[in-house]
């Protein structure tokens, strides 16, 4: 074993040793899992440089998903991508590289790879500040639900390393656009339109009925989507660079619009961050810390996920309203 | 005046006849549907077959032990190898016999549909003989051919114990031996969907039976007088539309949305428990047997699903558990009006006492079904050295393993180059 899978190990070990200590709220946990991934990152920086040199020019490294947004949960995996400054072949040559390596090296210390790709060790999410300009203009051009998926992706973008203006630049891009054009805003809220139902209207929770999670909710699908979907809509349409949902809610409720409305979905969310930190505490991998076994719950933990649920909806819905109007 | 009754009772059971064999290709779309593509061929194919094999056992004993004379406790004993001879039945005794050949064909199609996907086609064939020679005949003696039961005034009109409910009982002895299809269950207990791959052809199969089910009940009057056939077959209508809205109804409440093999069962349902009632029932109470069969069909299918019980075409849960329930149902709904045979039920002033003999009927029946067929299926495993395929046979496929041809050979042209050997 090299010393550098030895070193990643060694973080991965106190990253479960410490786990316990930082799982009083999301707001903690999340500070840790940027600890944790800022040391994967030097380490990752380290063995780059010794080999390729100092970075060419100033970079940004960003987190992306539920990273980006500060929501992860005790399990979670890697998204990221990162935008630098020189648009030259060798500097995207370099960054790329470096993204594989920061990306194994999150790997090695317990964050999966994405399944979708992205990962700065992918060009598409590895680019220089203009080509990304050009990127997300082609992708709003575009429009299409693919494009749009990766405008709602970009947005949850949150710097841990390097300077944070190219990215809000970049996000900033997205919202003029989108206030410019309400078309796009509406192609942007279509994108997540669907949303799977999971509360009937006698409030029974509708769960998986085949395969080892038969008879849970994927809480992450039927319940942070929702929330965190529509919140990111209505963000882009007031051009707030805000990343997490908290945040978000925050900076909404100061726009008269919204202000009757968000206090009752910040607590269901928030009441949501909470509820997974108490019963999802225990996940064993990644595909499993989603799903939450109804049977397993007492009588006041599903009233609360009733209530988050039909929450859910109610939010989603509202957003669809509003989106209408235009 | 009476031979042109002779004639029209003949010719109307005939018609019925033929709608009842067809409804075997109505079980070859269901089954072919509701199974996945490498197994297509195989289940078409054998569901044609088992008809064939079991006419010529009903015609050498299956007739014969269920009508015939000189009577023990168990069957009858006159009439093997039916020779046409007439029987004094106010119709045709051929024609009667063609009749009664495909209830019994019927019966033994719902019992192999317990067998789907494993069973080797050795197992078909010695079972569809020994069910219709020794299991589905004594059910059948006992309640239509003057036994015991039939004594008691066990109401069963067209078949709901008679025919579904001991082609049940049998699938259920199979699928509990042959164990469930590899795939279905997890280590831990969880199960997983194993779809089928063509819903169209499900529900066109549902639909052959629908349409078949009307020779199957109304032509059980096997006779046209005054009309009363209509009756049945109104009734049996109601039900079956019944079923598919209750299926709906419940699926929609309980998944969040509403699953097209459930709705499909409900109307298949609702059909099955109607036809023990629908000669003794008023047009109300089918629609209420009927909506009962719907949910009912939907929870018994989760429960074999939680008890383990890989129930691949919902044998179980279409034919067994609406089949008790239909047969209990004249205890609660007959009238005494429509109450031919027997008495009326318990909503009708009749007391427990119909309900009694219809919980006793069911239960003899059932019980016997199932112990019979265990025995024999038990019986066959010892002969043949197991019941089901080798594993590698289940994954290639019972298409190619037991016919060496598939059912749909371009899906499968590559597998079977690699099979075979080729470069």
């Amino acid at each position: 074993m090299t010393t550098r899978e030895q070193t990643y190990a060694n973080i991965r070990q106190e990253k479960e040793a410490k786990m316990d200590r930082h799982l009083h709220s999301t707001q903690r946990l999340n500070a840790f899992h940027d600890e944790i991934m800022k040391q994967v990152l030097t380490i990752a920086l380290q063995i780059h440089e010794h080999e390729y040199g100092p970075p060419p020019c100033s970079y940004s490294l960003f987190l992306l998903g539920s990273a980006g947004r500060s929501e992860q949960g005790t399990i979670s995996d890697q998204d990221h991508g990162i935008a630098f400054e020189a648009h030259t072949d060798e500097a995207a040559a370099y960054f790329l590289d470096l993204g594989q390596t920061f990306s194994d090296g999150l790997h090695t210390a317990g964050y999966p790879y994405c399944e979708g790709k992205v990962m700065s060790s992918n060009p598409v999410w590895c680019r220089s500040a203009e080509d990304w300009k050009q990127q997300i203009a082609l992708w709003i051009e575009s429009e299409t639900l693919d494009t749009m998926r990766s405008l709602h992706m970009i947005y949850d973008a949150r710097v841990i390393h390097g300077d944070k203006e190219p990215v809000s630049t970049l996000k900033q891009q997205v919202a003029a656009n989108m206030k410019k054009n309400p078309h796009k805003l509406k192609r942007f809220f279509e994108n997540i339109q669907f949303m799977k139902k999971s509360i009937g209207l006698f409030g029974q929770i509708f769960t998986e009925q085949n395969g080892q999670h038969a008879g849970s909710l994927n809480l992450k699908q039927s319940a942070f989507l929702p929330y965190v979907n529509a919140i990111r809509v209505l963000a882009v349409k007031e051009g707030i660079d805000a990343s997490s949902t908290l945040l978000r809610m925050k900076a909404l409720t100061a726009v008269p619009a919204h202000n009757g409305r968000m206090q009752e979905y910040e607590e269901a969310f928030r009441l949501l961050l909470e509820f997974r930190l108490r019963v999802l505490r225990n996940a064993p991998d990644y595909d499993s810390s989603h799903y939450i076994n109804i049977d397993s719950l007492g009588p006041v933990r599903k009233r609360e996920l009733r209530h988050i649920l039909k929450t859910a909806e109610s939010l989603h819905h509202y957003v669809q309203r509003f989106i209408a109007k235009g | 005046m009476e031979d042109m009754l002779y004639l029209m009772n003949s010719l109307w059971v005939m018609v019925s006849a033929i709608l009842v064999i067809f409804m075997i290709a109505g079980f070859i779309m269901l089954e072919a549907g509701s199974t996945r593509m490498k197994n297509a061929g195989h289940i078409a194919g054998k569901t044609a077959f088992t008809f064939g094999l079991a006419s010529l056992v009903f015609w050498a004993v299956g007739f014969a032990f269920i009508f015939g004379d000189n009577a023990n406790f168990f069957v009858g004993m006159s009439n093997f190898f039916y020779s046409g001879a007439d029987l004094d039945l106010g119709l045709s005794s051929t024609v009667f016999f063609v009749f009664q050949l495909a209830f019994a064909g019927i019966a033994i199609t719902i019992a192999l549909g317990g067998f789907a996907e494993r069973a080797k086609l050795s197992v078909y064939v010695l079972f569809t003989i020994l069910f219709s020679a020794i299991v589905y005949p004594v059910v059948a003696h006992w309640i239509w051919g003057g036994g015991w039961l039939a004594e008691h005034g066990k109401q069963d009109f067209a078949g709901s114990t008679v025919v579904h409910l001991t082609g049940a009982m049998a699938a259920l002895a199979a699928t509990i031996l042959l164990k469930p299809r590899i795939g279905r269950f997890n280590k831990d207990g969880s199960a997983n969907a194993i779809h089928g791959h063509n819903q169209v052809f499900t529900s066109l199969g549902v639909l052959i039976l629908w349409v078949g089910w009307f020779g199957f009940n109304a032509g059980s009057t096997v006779s046209v007088d005054a009309g009363f056939f209509g009756f049945v077959a109104l009734n049996t209508q109601l039900a079956a539309g019944a079923g598919a809205v209750a299926a709906l109804i419940i699926s929609w409440v309980t998944l969040g949305k509403s699953d097209i093999p459930t709705i499909l069962n409900g109307a298949l349902a609702g059909l099955v428990a109607i036809t023990a009632s629908c000669a003794f029932v008023d047009t109300w109470a089918a629609v209420v047997i009927g909506l009962i069969a719907g949910v009912l069909v939907f929870y018994g299918a989760k429960w074999m699903e939680k008890m383990g019980i890989d129930d691949p075409i919902f044998a179980l849960s279409v034919h067994g558990i609406p089949g008790i329930w239909g047969t209990l149902s004249t205890g609660f709904f007959a009238t005494p009006d429509l109450a031919a045979v027997g008495r009326p039920g318990l909503f009708y002033g009749g007391g427990f006492e119909q309900l009694g003999v219809q919980a006793m009927g069911v239960f003899v029946s059932g019980a016997f079904a199932f112990v019979a067929s265990f025995v024999i299926l038990f019986a066959i495993k010892k002969l043949l050295g197991g019941l089901r395929v080798s594993e590698e046979e289940e994954i290639m496929g019972l298409d190619i393993s037991e016919h060496g041809t598939y059912g749909y050979p371009e899906v499968f042209a590559d597998t079977k180059s690699k099979a075979a050997g080729d470069k």
